[in-house]
């Protein structure tokens, strides 16, 4: 059977999507559309995975994603991820310190005592995994007074704007390794503008995992945790807060605040190692950053941080440790993209596997048939 | 030379204004306009800036993503011929909005008519940023990790049994 071009389709297409917007719209008179504040306030986490995962920090994009997709989190990263690549590139920030963040959390698994204490902030770490059915029947007017009850019940204001990092503590104590200065001149490298051609600077490795796929940066960490690997990691610092964005005034150059972003970050201590040079022994660190108020993938982003350093310099061992296997399998749209691409029409391609199977089997049972005439005819 | 009326640096004025319900200063800025005529020193754009920051393992520059930025720098012409220039960026992707920060910050960096009524506006500003600022502390000072040593903790729960 040869080549076939085939059309039609555009109904069926147009009819999926009317469908789509029913599925969305079935409650009828019972149900009220979501509006962009709730989505970003009551489904926190997962805005803020959109927002990280997409690579581009809008909030209010970040839940209009969300709506449209009806809570895929690919869907929705796609739509803000394909949304920047309409705008055009305005401005590079200067580097900016998140030593400034106006913190909301910061917690070590290192010491009790960090400097400026640990703070829980708002976490599930300690909750009762149990369902709370109360939620499920909640009253407006009780849900709009528990906010303001916390805030009158709550003044801190002896709490510090900003607080030390716990690996510059370390570092004072000679126990990590020194910054080397040259490394924070580089220019670093822009993972929209260039592809990523492997060998990559480790620049090139922290953007790709600041906007990759939670639960696909989660398995690969998982995997090193679990045995694949060996970085045995103890949490210096998580932090959770806002960084603000300061870039120069148009006229005077003078840095002003245009904006702020929610933001996680977490470092990472790991095992020594004897340095070869004969350097001082100390610990190795790992980084991980992100968009948003997301714990489990800056976490697993500093593991493989440790694990894809450790496999830059010495070769990787396990896939955990191999930039080229980690970057580029945890990207949630480039993985998302190729998946679904197999529900696309491979109707030709298929085809032609189908008239070489037939031709094998053809083949098969040609040699089977003269093979059974050989031994008809040898009896 | 600062000869603003405004005693808020102006690094913050945008991050105030932006806090303030805009038909409040699209109110003060209506009232004066006609006496400038407004043109752009550069064509008001909105797009993309990339976020640069340092690992702070490391200190290693990268760039975590991208967020919305809006621009725009205007002149302000009154009827003598001054001219008196404005700018702002802005975390956005309305250009009407940063122009019209924009010409808060001329009339506010030049000290024109109803600067006042805009200071006062980026002190309500502050004052809201002020009060998230508190939020914020009540969120860490409600969850302060108050540790103790097991023993200690123990005698305490005996004290208040005896």
């Amino acid at each position: 059977m040869g080549y076939v071009a085939i059309k039609g389709g555009g109904q069926a297409i147009s009819g999926a999507e009317k469908l789509l917007e029913f599925i969305r719209t079935r409650q009828g008179e019972t149900g009220e559309p979501l509006d962009i504040e709730t989505i970003e306030n009551q489904l926190y986490f997962l805005h803020s995975r959109i927002m990280s995962e997409g690579g581009l920090f809008h909030p209010k994009l970040a839940s209009l994603a969300i709506k449209q997709s009806m809570g895929d989190t690919l869907e929705a990263s796609f739509a803000l991820r394909a949304y920047r690549s309409t705008k055009p590139r305005l401005i590079e920030s200067p580097i900016l310190d998140t030593s400034n963040m106006r913190v909301t959390r910061r917690i070590s698994a290192s010491f009790k005592d960090i400097p400026g204490g640990q703070m829980l902030g708002a976490s599930t770490d300690y909750a009762l995994r149990l369902m709370r059915t109360e939620l499920l029947d909640e009253s407006p007017d009780a849900f709009k007074s528990i906010a303001g009850k916390w805030l009158d019940e709550n003044r801190y204001d002896e709490i510090p704007d900003t607080f030390p990092k716990v690996l510059d503590a370390l570092r004072d104590e000679g126990l990590l390794p020194p910054v080397n200065e040259a490394i924070s001149e580089q220019k670093p490298f822009d993972i929209t503008r260039e592809p990523l051609v492997f060998p990559v600077p480790r620049s090139a490795a922290l953007s790709t995992m600041a906007r990759s796929e939670t639960g696909s940066i989660l398995a690969l960490a998982y995997s090193n945790m679990r045995g694949y690997g060996d970085i045995h990691p103890t949490v210096a610092e998580l932090r959770v807060g806002y960084l603000p964005v300061m870039l120069p005034h148009p006229i005077t150059g003078e840095l002003i605040e245009a904006g702020e972003v929610l933001m996680t970050e977490c470092e990472v201590v790991a095992m020594y190692e004897d340095e070869e040079n004969g350097d001082k022994p100390s610990f190795s660190l790992g980084y991980g950053a992100c968009f948003g108020h997301n714990e489990v993938k800056a976490i697993s982003m500093s593991i493989l941080d440790r694990a894809l350093q450790s496999g830059m310099k010495n070769g990787p061992t396990n896939p955990s440790e191999d930039p080229e296997f980690v970057l580029l399998h945890i990207d949630g749209i480039d993985s998302m993209g190729f998946c679904t691409h197999y529900k696309m029409p491979h109707y030709v391609t298929f085809q032609s596997d189908m008239d070489r199977l037939r031709t094998t089997q053809e083949k098969h049972t040609n040699k089977h048939e003269e093979a059974s005439q050989k031994g008809a005819d040898n009896v | 030379m600062n000869n603003s009326c405004c005693k808020i640096s102006r690094s913050l004025w945008i991050r105030a204004l932006k806090l303030v319900p805009i038909d409040e200063i699209k109110v003060v800025i209506d009232a004066v306009i006609d006496e400038y005529e407004v043109t752009y020193k550069s064509i008001p754009q909105s797009g993309l800036g990339v976020l640069q920051t340092k690992d702070t393992a490391m200190h290693e520059p990268y760039f975590l993503g991208e967020f919305p930025i809006a621009t725009s720098w205007v002149v302000l012409t009154d009827k003598e011929n001054n001219t008196y220039e404005g700018a702002a960026q802005l975390m956005d992707d309305d250009e009407n909005l940063v122009s019209l920060f924009a010409v808060c910050d001329a009339i506010l960096a030049n000290n024109l008519s109803s600067c006042n009524k805009l200071s006062d506006l980026v002190v309500l500003g502050e004052f809201k940023f002020a009060q998230e600022v508190r939020t914020r502390k009540a969120m860490l000072g409600s969850t302060a990790v108050d540790f103790s040593l097991l023993g200690a903790a123990e005698e305490d729960k005996e004290n208040k049994r005896a």
